[in-house]
């Protein structure tokens, strides 16, 4: 599994890949600079408005859009590229290939993106009490990261050559879906992550905010996208293990 | 013992289109040839040999197991795909070396086996460079030496030989031959017949999805006697040969060219025809410039059975 991990993680850094993956990450924090030098807001910005503007830079707009471009592909990459035979003709199980390339592309993302949003923090001017903020908005990442991965990914697996399509009308819906109150929204990752992001950095949640965030304490938000992220994940494993990839008639027989 | 390959009515369909027809088999341990032209199913049997597919209908099973996702199987199986594809960044060492990790090896013992099964199908002196920059045989030596490096008791290789050189197609034969002498199993496919022959005297032909005929080429042959053979005749009174031939011997059809002086001569019986011409010539005194019939060529009994049975 380490093999495949590390392979994957080197594919998606590789040549252009990477490139893209640097652009993609400098553009929020390209943003932020934007924002200290154009005004002087940072002395003025209260925690909340703070904490709003790097949830929806990071959570909820990158993290999602890199989780879209790199989760869907996961397996499309190496179906178009003819690898993916490789992978499924060693003596490893087709669950622990998934496995391994999912864990590669949420550790290869993580990184850069919490680079970014370091430096995008301090540009904005450090606010929260000290790191509080910070760390509630990572929190945010890594869930973001980790339950849309898995969730692209699972569309990747079931339909590899329509997953980013489908994939960016789901994050439409599913974002309008937040919004929805009742039981509706709970069902959303963007929920959870609101929550998570607001209780963790501090932010003073008033009651107008409880129709798009749980006032539920920050472990059960995290048990709840945690609970999303195996149904993906479990779902994309399964998914693999019982569906052909290769040998269309396309391919030649 | 144990078969290498187990088939009953195996049949794939891709949607409406027929990859593979009732196929049942079973097949020994040794090296054969998997022969049809392209399009003719080759590729599909190999994948569902090495579970890249599933069966639509019948069952598969490879030295005794069923082949999808079993890493069981699969770490007794080596497959050679006939796709180009290829981690280009890699270099053909780290290539092989992480597809040998794969396959559970440590991290020194992959690249020495890497490194290893590169030398022996004459990759050594480019496994350092990228794989980006490689030539076609370059390449198809690559994708042999992953097959090879985690010394498997099968080897499936779709395709070997195409993008090799003439030094390079003997080199890899030469490889294939040594595994065969070594006790290894290999199914070699390809759309070449020669290829094969040169490889191995047992085979089974494929075409349209169908297991046309299975053995050895003589085999094949005794098959065949129920069938016309076709004989090549050149003669300067090739009409009046034509003639006594339809009259004296177990002749189904001529066809004559007068212009080029030739028979093609159809016969059920091929060894009453052959004891039967010589006395037949020599009786009436007509000469024979050629007679030609290659029915002990691996061509020509493909070119029959296709040729029958499409």
């Amino acid at each position: 599994m380490i093999s495949v991990f590390v392979l994957h993680m080197r594919q998606m850094l590789a040549d252009r890949r990477a490139a893209a993956l640097l652009l993609f990450v400098a553009l929020p924090l390209a943003v932020s600079l934007l924002l200290r030098f154009a005004s002087d807001i940072q002395h003025e910005t209260s925690r909340e408005v703070s904490t709003g503007y790097l949830f929806m830079m990071y959570p909820q707009v990158m993290c999602e859009l890199l989780a879209l471009l790199y989760g869907s592909t996961l397996l499309g990459a190496e179906l178009e590229a003819q690898t993916l035979g490789y992978l499924f003709t060693r003596p490893l199980a087709r669950w622990r290939i998934v496995v391994a390339k999912y864990a590669a592309t949420v550790a290869t993302l993580i990184v850069p993106v919490s680079a970014s949003l370091y430096f995008s923090w301090v540009a904005i001017g450090s606010p929260g009490d000290g790191a509080r903020l910070l760390g509630g908005v990572w929190l945010g990442v890594v869930g973001s990261l980790v339950v849309y991965s898995s969730i692209f990914l699972l569309l990747g697996a079931l339909i590899p050559a329509r997953a980013m399509v489908l994939g960016l009308i789901y994050a439409m819906v599913e974002f309008a879906l937040s919004f929805v109150p009742a039981v509706l929204n709970t069902f959303t990752v963007t929920y959870h992550l609101r929550t998570v992001v607001a209780h963790a950095s501090g932010m003073e949640v008033q009651a107008e905010l409880r129709g798009v965030l749980s006032g539920d304490s920050v472990p059960l938000a995290v048990l709840a996208l945690a609970l999303m992220a195996c149904l993906g994940l479990a779902g994309a494993c399964w998914t693999v293990s019982v569906r052909e990839y290769l040998g269309t008639k396309a391919e030649g027989a | 013992m144990q078969l290498l390959i187990q088939t009953v009515s195996l049949t794939k369909l891709y949607g409406v289109v027929l990859g593979l027809n009732d196929l049942t088999l079973n097949l020994p341990p040794g090296v054969h040839g998997l022969l049809g032209p392209n399009g003719a199913g080759k590729s599909t049997f190999l994948k569902l040999v090495m579970g890249l597919l599933k069966p639509t209908e019948g069952s598969i099973r490879v030295l005794g197991k069923r082949p999808w996702d079993n890493p069981r199987l699969l770490r007794l199986v080596g497959y050679c795909p006939e796709h180009d594809a290829f981690y280009h960044n890699l270099t053909g060492l780290e290539f092989v070396t992480v597809l040998a990790r794969m396959g559970g090896f440590g991290r020194a013992e992959a690249r020495r086996r890497a490194a290893e099964a590169l030398g022996r199908v004459g990759a050594a002196e480019f496994m350092n460079r990228r794989i980006a920059g490689y030539s076609k045989g370059m390449r198809q030596r690559t994708r042999l030496a992953q097959a090879l490096v985690h010394d498997p008791e099968f080897l499936v290789l779709d395709e070997p030989l195409s993008g090799l050189d003439p030094i390079g197609r003997h080199e890899i034969i030469e490889l294939v031959r040594s595994l065969g002498s070594q006790g290894k199993s290999v199914l070699v496919s390809s759309h070449v017949l020669h290829e094969v022959q040169a490889v191995t005297d047992d085979f089974l032909l494929i075409y349209g999805g169908r297991l046309l005929a299975s053995g050895n080429v003589h085999e094949i042959r005794s098959l065949m006697n129920q069938h016309p053979h076709q004989i090549k005749l050149r003669s300067a009174q090739a009409a009046t040969l034509a003639h006594h031939l339809l009259r004296e011997l177990p002749v189904t059809g001529i066809e004559l060219d007068e212009k080029l002086q030739t028979l093609s001569v159809r016969t059920h019986d091929p060894q009453a025809f052959y004891a039967g011409l010589p006395l037949l010539v020599a009786g009436l005194g007509l000469p024979i410039d050629e007679v030609a019939s290659d029915d002990d060529n691996l061509e020509s009994v493909f070119k029959y059975l296709v040729g029958s049975d499409s």
